[in-house]
């Protein structure tokens, strides 16, 4: 990111980008129902509200706990309030999903019970040096698993259930367990009848399934 | 009218029957509808399904449905799926199904995915989705994705990502998920099935 | 009148330990029985589990702080599980535990699931799910089927389908698990290496 992340002063432009991620239209009254109940748009609401408050001592901060205890209870979604995530993050269904303190571009999509952390145990969880540093674009599959202090570049798609402690080149897709890198498609004819059109929710390759 | 509900009741007494209740009691429904019992994952999914195209009113409180039991149940189940009596969720936590067609006595475990594979596609067109079978088993932690066909008493095991046709009576693992033949009556590899 | 209840205290003070806390105080019971924190989890298991086998109100009782578990935390653990002190869940969305047996110091991540291999056998029965030793850890997304025995100091990779026993020591990675013997001394970097998810420096 560009810009010194500062997700108070910034906090109405995050929420923008997340509310037209969402396909939605930004306003109050979005806010005020992320605010009351689970939806798709509130999990990352609140968790921009808990990312916004949480070092502005009390009673802020107090919110900002509550947001998150709020965003864990409703949603099932569980996100560190220092992860630094850009504008259009979305999370079609936040069921499952736990996030460290990672650092993230603009456009981040998030499939359910995806997990974003540390690669050994032993590490400081709150040392966000530890923990996965993904671009713009991202997109990660369901059940997948992004571990440890590696980069995930511009618009890599994550498979379904990978497990990925390696980085991710920009524009590459990883797949498996544990993953493997595959390079972005040369051209757009499909060269065998094992191959598949680009998909961002599975991006599995089956020329690599022996 | 009243048959309509009739066919409800009778779908929801399949299903409850798959989860071990013979008989269905008007506590039993209360309760499954206020997320206080094991079955409510799949109550309130056919609750949400039957009201959701019949227009205001209804649809307002199919969309209510739905999100209780996101609330309660993490789950989601798109209100469009089309799924045969006997549905059974034995732990609806994590469970992500979209617009599918499915036969009698499917049965998902926790933390499974049945989705798009490509997700600019319509969600709520069923050939975007896998179709299943009868007698189905998706085990816990499963992905099925895509426009795929799982054909009756086919299994698919823990934490598989399927992307390919399953045929009748055959096991999906791995991930990618690779199609292995029923079993024969010799005692064969052990292969992690469900959960 | 509350020594009978001091091993219940140990077992909890060595759980808040392992969460991260020294200290017991009234107000951690309190947000904790009201799920306010992630070590609601194991402390709603640990009452479910004491009250359990005590027999008719409080096995009634037990079931409802099972429940109660299960909504707010989204975590399904049975009160019929014996585990040793020290488990520590650091997240507990997606996680299921069956009647399992297990040691000390028993780590499991999110979205795990120890639970039957064969939906044929009774919920109940322990014979039929995993029993640990001391100190395992189980990784996010794993999944621990059947009646596997797994040995002490063993860390189960995320995202591992482990339905073999596992020796102690080794290490349980990928879908089916393939299981790593215990390595020497050193810190792995080679590719070899990078197909587990946790570099033990032992």
């Amino acid at each position: 990111m560009s810009q010194v992340f500062s997700p108070f002063k910034q906090f109405f432009e995050l929420v923008a980008g997340d509310a037209k991620a969402c396909d939605r239209r930004p306003s109050m009254v979005l806010y005020m129902k992320a605010l009351l109940g689970p939806s798709r748009f509130s999990s990352v609401f609140l968790f921009r509200v808990d990312s916004a408050l949480h070092d502005k001592g009390l009673p802020w901060s107090l919110l900002a706990k509550l947001a998150r205890r709020w965003n864990r209870l409703w949603n099932n979604f569980e996100i560190s309030e220092g992860a630094r995530i850009g504008p259009g993050m979305y999370l079609p269904h936040p069921f499952g999903v736990v996030i460290g303190r990672i650092s993230a571009g603009s456009n981040l999509i998030i499939l359910q019970n995806a997990t974003f952390g540390l690669k050994d145990i032993r590490f400081d969880y709150q040392d966000s040096s530890h923990y996965p540093r993904l671009g713009d674009n991202v997109t990660v599959g369901a059940g997948a698993a992004v571990l440890g202090n590696i980069a995930i570049g511009d618009g890599a798609v994550i498979g379904a259930n990978a497990v990925v402690i390696t980085d991710v080149p920009a524009g590459c897709r990883a797949v498996g367990n544990p993953a493997r890198v595959i390079p972005p498609r040369t051209s757009l004819l499909c060269t065998s009848d094992a191959e598949l059109a680009f998909e961002p929710s599975a991006a599995i390759d089956l020329r690599g399934a022996d | 009218m009243f048959t309509k509900v009739k066919l409800f009741f009778a779908l929801v007494a399949e299903d409850a029957k798959a989860l071990g209740r013979e008989r269905l009691s008007m506590p039993f429904c209360l309760m499954a509808l206020l997320g206080l019992n094991r079955f409510s994952a799949v109550f309130l999914h056919r609750v949400e399904a039957a009201l959701f195209l019949k227009g205001f009113p209804l649809t307002a409180f199919s969309r209510l449905a739905s999100r209780w039991n996101g609330l309660w149940n993490s789950c989601e189940i798109s209100p469009l799926a089309k799924i045969g009596p006997g549905f059974c969720l034995p732990h609806p936590t994590g469970v992500v199904i979209g617009t599918i067609l499915a036969g009698k006595n499917l049965t998902v475990l926790q933390n499974a995915t049945i989705a798009l594979k490509d997700r600019g596609l319509a969600s709520d067109d069923f050939r975007n989705f896998p179709s299943f079978g009868d007698n189905v088993v998706v085990g816990a932690g499963a992905a099925v994705l895509g426009d795929i066909v799982i054909s009756d008493g086919a299994v698919i095991g823990s934490n598989a990502v399927v992307i390919i046709d399953v045929p009748a009576g055959c096991l999906a693992v791995g991930n990618p998920a690779r199609v292995i033949a029923p079993r024969s009556k010799a005692p064969s590899r052990k292969l992690s099935v469900l959960a | 009148m509350f020594s009978h209840m001091k091993p219940f205290f140990e077992l909890l003070q060595e759980d808040a330990k392992a969460y991260g806390r020294e200290r017991l105080t009234v107000s951690f019971f309190i947000t904790s029985l009201f799920g306010l924190n992630t070590f609601s989890a194991v402390f709603l298991y640990r009452l479910g589990s004491v009250l359990i086998h005590k027999g008719m109100p409080w096995a009634a009782l037990a079931k409802v702080i099972s429940k109660y578990n299960y909504w707010w935390n989204s975590c399904e653990i049975r009160p019929h599980a014996r585990i040793g002190p020290g488990f520590h869940v650091p997240h507990p969305i997606g996680v299921h535990i069956g009647p399992i047996s297990a040691g000390r110091n028993l780590i499991v991540h999110q979205n795990a699931s120890l639970v039957l291999k064969d939906r044929r056998l009774h919920h109940l029965d322990p014979h039929a799910f995993p029993s640990f030793g001391d100190n395992v850890v189980v990784g996010p997304n794993a999944m621990v089927l059947g009646g596997v025995v797994i040995g002490d100091d063993v860390m189960i990779g995320a995202g591992a389908v482990v339905h073999t026993d596992v020796p102690a020591g080794c290490r349980a990675v990928g879908n089916p698990a393939r299981i790593i013997p215990p390595r020497t001394p050193s810190i792995r970097t080679d590719a070899e290496g990078a197909s587990e998810k946790f570099v033990a420096v032992s």
